[in-house]
């Protein structure tokens, strides 16, 4: 078993010493004894005054308290009650999450007819080897994130005419009046939407054109996939995004792709991404990943090969792979630019693997340029991905953003020549690379309608504002892949005054009929003939409203065969265009939680620590530690404090903070899109830099590399709130990896292993405990978990877990009951580092390897925790969970300071607003000055799961391994007067999960798949020598590499 | 309307006069406001169908002689030491539910005598995540 060297951030792999100080503290606050006792109050002798001030709050405290009686609580039932509620009882609707941009099918909770979690979708009409499969079972942190958008504040609460509030048939009428006038002197109308998945929707649009000829729809995403698109359309005739499968790929090459993280579908691709990754006892193969980029992505953090290349070498590398693919069948090679060796030689390695996988390979390029992915198609087709790891029949729909359409949108609209624009989903004033161009071009357009769901910063600067509503008040039908349908239906009726924006364009149509009819009738016609197992439309609806998906087989020939494309000339454009490269460049990127800023007012997504950075509320220039040092930039994880550069490119220049990035290529610095929002709300506003101004085109497309830049010290500082070394495991070795090789010689070591630990966990103090029935425990595979956070969004949807802010971050207060740590390591040869002799030798940081590993409440038998509560506020159950009673715990915080997996969260603030009463609310007293409600708004609170206490100020709080989802489980089994099944109990984290990483059980079960897991050879306890005895078991990350890891055991100092 | 859709007259003109204020307020289609008089914090949680379904209590056993109340009381005091109570003197419908089949040790105790009856005690019931979540 080795133990290699993983540390979560520079600091600690340098031992700063600012960074000891405080890495052995569970708590870094200081008592203010001093303070207290050198202040004025304490040393100035009680005047007469403070005594009667005193006395008087006290007498008058004794006489509120002496006259409190147990209130009288009124109680008013249903009249006549809803069929379907039950009060205390959930109910799930079968819904679907897309915003645009991501897609996700979805299953909403709701309690007393509100929404409150959202789950994934298993559809029973989904078959089982259905091409679409990966799309249902697993969520993203966004779609998780969704429900608390629509209780947001700042959602608009009526529709507006410049700037006022107004009603419905006003609204009406002037825009129907106005378009019709539009029409008659045929004056131009444009419709400006992002990707529209609904079938329904884009029927409405084709009726509304022919109700208003001039009328013309472009389509346009903040970020773009159109070089997919485009290059697809060069090479096989169909302008589409193609279904990939990653699944079925041996071997996976991504040049700059972060398909796990944020590119095109990455909640699918994940899914179908861990099937390969899996190992078991019966399954020793995986698929290999090899990564090239420019910045540590998500998924290059899950590769396990990965080099590093400039933003413009990305193209190189490209055109690198096909020659050397094309050298093997004999074919000429195309000109091209030299790659660093590193990256040379992982490509030869790449191409040697994927020529012996032919058929079971993908190659895939986050490039948006057209000319890129015409070589990438040709290398698929030279490997014969299409029709095995490429489907162009059961294409995407997603993503169909028309790039030069949308400047030629522009160019209309400076010139005068667009009298009426519809904006519907579209936020260009701030995601557009011009965006000010945008707004200065819309002035000129007479009558702007904005069917936006938010005031946003487009939507504030046209004359009528008819918001939309949340997806989870609406109606809607999508279709994100040919052949798969799927629908959405409100779990909740409209809370504000909105209307849906298809019936708001079937109103200024003149029609009467409402959308819900319309997606009827458009099934009827287009979806219901295609289905046989129906005789009548209505069952079918029934079903399928259900259901929430239908599929119906993809009729269209396969055009795999036809794969044609002029590699000669992509390959001298790319050429041509990387003549422009520099020796500094900037790659702009999505986030995995922020995305393209739509939902910059989402808390949740913003307490999101970054995957890889771990950074939270802010985006920031990521730049490698060498580029830190020749630049003499400083980044101090302790004061959290770090330095300010001007980003300049053009016109453009912006302050960043910059972040020191491990795995950063040194050529590159990166900053990412979806911040520095002006109106997303109270939560988003003016939280980091809009980066969108630095995108840059090549005329066709739009790419999110900008080569010339240039990047000035300010000698300012920012704060910059980072968990990275939150609660540090203090360089104990809470990771284990192995190589793929190492594991199908040895796939037993941790049996072994597990046999000494017996020893150690046979001595102990404390009596056995006893479990006569249920023992919950978990199992965690780091093999499949791909960092995410899904689970993380979930487990604080479920909870109520609440959000603390910046600042109380930066004061390690965080109240994130899982937290995912993130680790570094040198893929050092042996596997091992002797920190003080030989690490400075291998120390590469610019080839990283990461691990990642969800963090929770281990729910230990023989927990520290429990024996240090002078209370016994935390103490163990007959079924193993280690539990904490919030009304007993005093909040001494020993518990938390003898917790060596350091996941409790003490409450310092009231952060959900538990202790407010209606008298005690500061923002209704206005000359206290606080304006944010927080928590305490009535609206925000409906989000509030009510089977979980919320908690108050001065308790401590954990992971409970979700009992409330335990103690419903084992209700419904006695209800049902049957065993307890395998299943019956899944935890929120388990169930966000896309990669199927977790599972929940009774371990005492021998037959259930979590008791396998923990007698699974890979399975190991986090710092079990201590003879804590956790009830959750880490499968050993796997890496399929060649190396023999050398299997000796060796201490390391840290 | 629940109880009273059989229950029509008081025992008392004034009883089956208030019994009327529902069926009006059901007419009207006006919700009543009524006064809750059993009120447990919001920090614990109850659930109806464990006790009545599985466990087979009877209404009357927390909720007292309802049939026979003139107006509405508190019975019980709902206080813990009262939930605990009974989850130590209450025998389970051990034998008769299949979930309980898990138990294997109780089960065999009870088999050889060892022990006379199982309560929620046994099988964890008065620890504090039962009730506190």
């Amino acid at each position: 078993m080795e133990h290699k060297l993983h540390w979560k951030g520079l600091e600690e792999l340098d031992d700063d010493p600012d960074f000891l100080l405080t890495r052995d503290k569970e708590f870094i606050d200081e008592l203010p004894v001093e303070e207290i006792f050198n202040s004025s109050i304490v040393n100035k002798p009680a005047s007469r005054r403070d005594f009667l001030k005193m006395l008087g709050f006290s007498v008058s405290a004794a006489t509120m308290a002496a006259s409190c009686r147990i209130p009288v609580k009124k109680a008013i039932p249903y009249v006549i009650k809803p069929e379907e509620i039950v009060p205390g009882v959930a109910n799930y609707y079968a819904s679907s999450f897309h915003d645009g941009n991501d897609y996700c099918p979805v299953l909403v909770k709701t309690r007393d007819g509100r929404p409150i979690k959202i789950e994934p979708l298993i559809s029973s009409h989904i078959a089982k080897d259905s091409p679409n499969r990966f799309l249902f079972g697993g969520t993203n942190a966004r779609a998780q994130a969704s429900v608390l958008s629509l209780y947001d504040m700042t959602r608009p609460r009526q529709p507006m005419v410049t700037g006022k509030k107004a009603k419905w048939d006003v609204v009406d009428a002037e825009i129907r009046k106005r378009l019709l006038d539009t029409k008659n002197k045929g004056g131009n109308i444009r419709i400006l939407t992002p990707t529209i998945l609904s079938p329904s929707t884009k029927q409405i649009i084709d009726d509304f054109i022919v109700a208003y000829p001039t009328a013309k729809h472009i389509v346009y995403d903040p970020v773009s996939y159109a070089g997919i698109a485009i290059a697809n359309e060069k090479s096989s005739g169909k302008r589409v995004i193609p279904g990939y499968h990653f699944e079925k790929a041996n071997v996976i090459v991504s040049i700059g792709a972060d398909f796990l993280g944020t590119w095109i579908s990455p909640a699918e691709y994940a899914r179908q991404y861990v099937q390969n990754r899996k190992v078991s006892p019966e399954k020793t193969t995986m698929s290999r990943h090899y990564q090239i980029e420019s910045r540590l992505s998500l998924t290059g953090s899950n590769a396990d090969k990965r080099a590093v290349v400039k933003p413009s070498e990305e193209a190189a590398a490209v055109v690198a792979l096909y020659n050397m693919l094309a050298g093997s069948l004999g074919e000429a090679a195309l000109p091209t630019g030299k790659l660093n060796s590193r990256a040379d030689k992982l490509l030869s390695q790449a191409a040697s693997d994927l020529i012996a996988n032919k058929g079971k390979a993908l190659v895939v390029a986050g490039s948006n340029d057209a000319n890129v992915q015409v070589v990438v198609n040709a290398i698929n087709a030279i490997l014969g991905s299409y029709g095995s790891t490429l489907d162009l029949k059961a294409h995407s729909n997603t993503h169909q953003s028309d790039d030069k359409g949308m400047m030629q949108l522009m160019n209309d609209m400076n010139a005068g020549a667009v009298d009426a624009l519809l904006i519907y989903g579209a936020n260009p004033v701030y995601d557009h690379m011009h965006g000010n161009g945008f707004a200065d071009a819309l002035k000129k357009v007479q009558t702007s309608i904005s069917l936006n769901d938010r005031a946003d910063e487009t939507t504030t600067l046209c004359r009528y504002h008819c918001p939309d509503h949340h997806y989870l008040e609406s109606w809607n039908d999508l279709s994100a892949k040919a052949g798969l349908y799927t629908l959405c239906q409100p779990t909740i009726w409209p809370l504000f005054d909105t209307r849906q924006a298809q019936d708001s364009l079937l109103r200024w149509m003149g029609k009467t009929e409402d959308y819900y009819a319309y997606i009827k009738r458009t099934w009827e016609k287009n979806v219901f003939p295609k289905q046989a197992a129906y005789s009548d439309f209505q069952t079918f609806w029934d079903m399928s409203v259900k259901d929430g998906a239908f599929e119906v087989p993809v009729t269209e020939s396969d055009v795999s065969s036809s794969i044609s494309t002029d590699v000669m000339a992509a390959a001298t454009a790319i050429m041509n265009a990387a003549s422009k490269s520099s020796s500094i460049e900037l790659q702009v990127y999505e986030k995995v939680g922020a995305g393209n800023g739509r939902y910059a007012n989402n808390p949740w997504l913003q307490e999101l620590p970054d995957p890889i950075s771990k950074v939270v509320w802010d985006n920031y220039l990521c730049v490698s530690p060498k580029y830190a040092k020749d630049n003499g930039l400083k980044m101090d994880v302790v004061s959290h404090k770090t330095d300010v550069v001007t980003l300049t490119s053009g016109n453009t220049s912006m302050d960043v903070p910059v972040y020191i990035q491990p795995g950063q290529c040194d050529e590159a610095v990166s900053l990412a899109l979806g911040y520095g929002r002006e109106r997303a709300g109270r939560a988003g506003n003016k939280v980091g830099q809009n980066a969108f101004p630095f995108v840059t085109t090549n005329g066709d497309t739009c790419l999110y590399i900008n080569p010339s830049i240039s990047i000035k010290k300010t000698g300012r500082s920012f704060d910059l709130a980072m968990t990275q070394t939150h609660f540090s495991f203090e360089g104990r070795d809470a990771i284990r990896e192995t190589s793929l090789a190492r594991y199908q010689a040895h796939p037993n070591e941790g049996v072994e292993e597990k046999e000494e630990l017996g020893k150690v966990w046979s001595e102990t103090l404390y009596p056995e405990q006893e479990f006569p029935g249920i023992k919950w425990g978990m199992s965690i595979d780091l093999n499949s978990c791909i960092g995410c956070g899904a689970c993380s969004v979930a487990c604080q949807a479920e909870n109520n877990v609440p959000v603390v802010g910046k600042t109380e971050v930066s004061r390690v207060h965080e109240m994130s009951w899982l937290r995912i740590d993130r680790y570094y390591s040198f893929p050092g040869e042996t596997g091992m580092i002797d920190k003080e002799k030989d690490y400075d030798e291998i120390k590469d940081y610019q080839n990283v390897q990461v691990a990642f590993q969800p963090m929770l409440c281990q729910h230990c038998d023989n927990a520290p925790c429990e024996n240090v509560c002078p209370v016994s506020a935390t103490n163990h159950s007959s079924e193993g969970l280690n539990q904490m009673a919030y009304n007993r715990c005093i909040g001494t915080r020993y518990c938390a300071n003898n917790c060596p997996y350091k996941v409790r969260r003490f409450n310092w603030l009231d952060y959900t607003t538990a202790d407010v009463f209606p008298w005690n609310e500061p923002w209704k007293v206005p000359t206290l000055g606080v304006e944010d409600p927080g928590m305490s708004d009535p609206i925000t609170r409906m989000v509030l799961n009510p089977d979980v206490t919320v908690r108050s100020r001065g308790v401590m709080e954990k992971c409970t391994f979700c009992v409330q989802r335990i103690q419903d489980g084992k209700l419904q089994a006695k209800k049902e007067g049957r065993p307890l099944k395998d299943g019956d109990v899944k935890s929120a984290c388990q169930t966000a999960c896309p990669a199927d990483a977790i599972t929940f059980g009774n371990v005492k079960d021998e037959s259930s798949e979590v008791r396998k897991y923990h007698d699974d050879g890979r399975a190991y306890y986090v710092l079990a020598e201590l003879n804590t005895r956790p009830a959750i078991a880490y499968m050993k990350k796997v890496r399929n590499t060649d190396e023999m890891i050398a299997g000796e055991k060796k201490e390391h100092k840290v | 309307m629940n109880c009273h859709r059989g229950v029509l007259e008081g025992e008392s003109e004034a009883g089956t006069q208030d019994i009327q204020k529902i069926f009006a307020a059901y007419d009207n289609n006006k919700a009543i406001q009524w006064t809750k008089v059993h009120n447990l914090p919001d920090h614990v949680y109850f659930n109806h169908s464990q006790h009545v379904t599985v466990g087979k209590i009877a209404c009357q056993t927390c909720h007292g002689p309802v049939e026979t109340m003139e107006q509405i009381y508190q019975f019980s005091s709902l206080s813990m030491g009262w939930c605990i109570n009974c989850h130590r003197q209450t025998d389970v419908q051990f034998a008769d539910n299949d979930y309980y089949t898990m138990y294997t040790k109780l089960h065999k105790d009870f088999k050889e005598g060892k022990i006379d009856r199982v309560t929620e005690e046994m099988m964890g019931g008065t620890e504090c995540q039962k009730c506190h979540y």
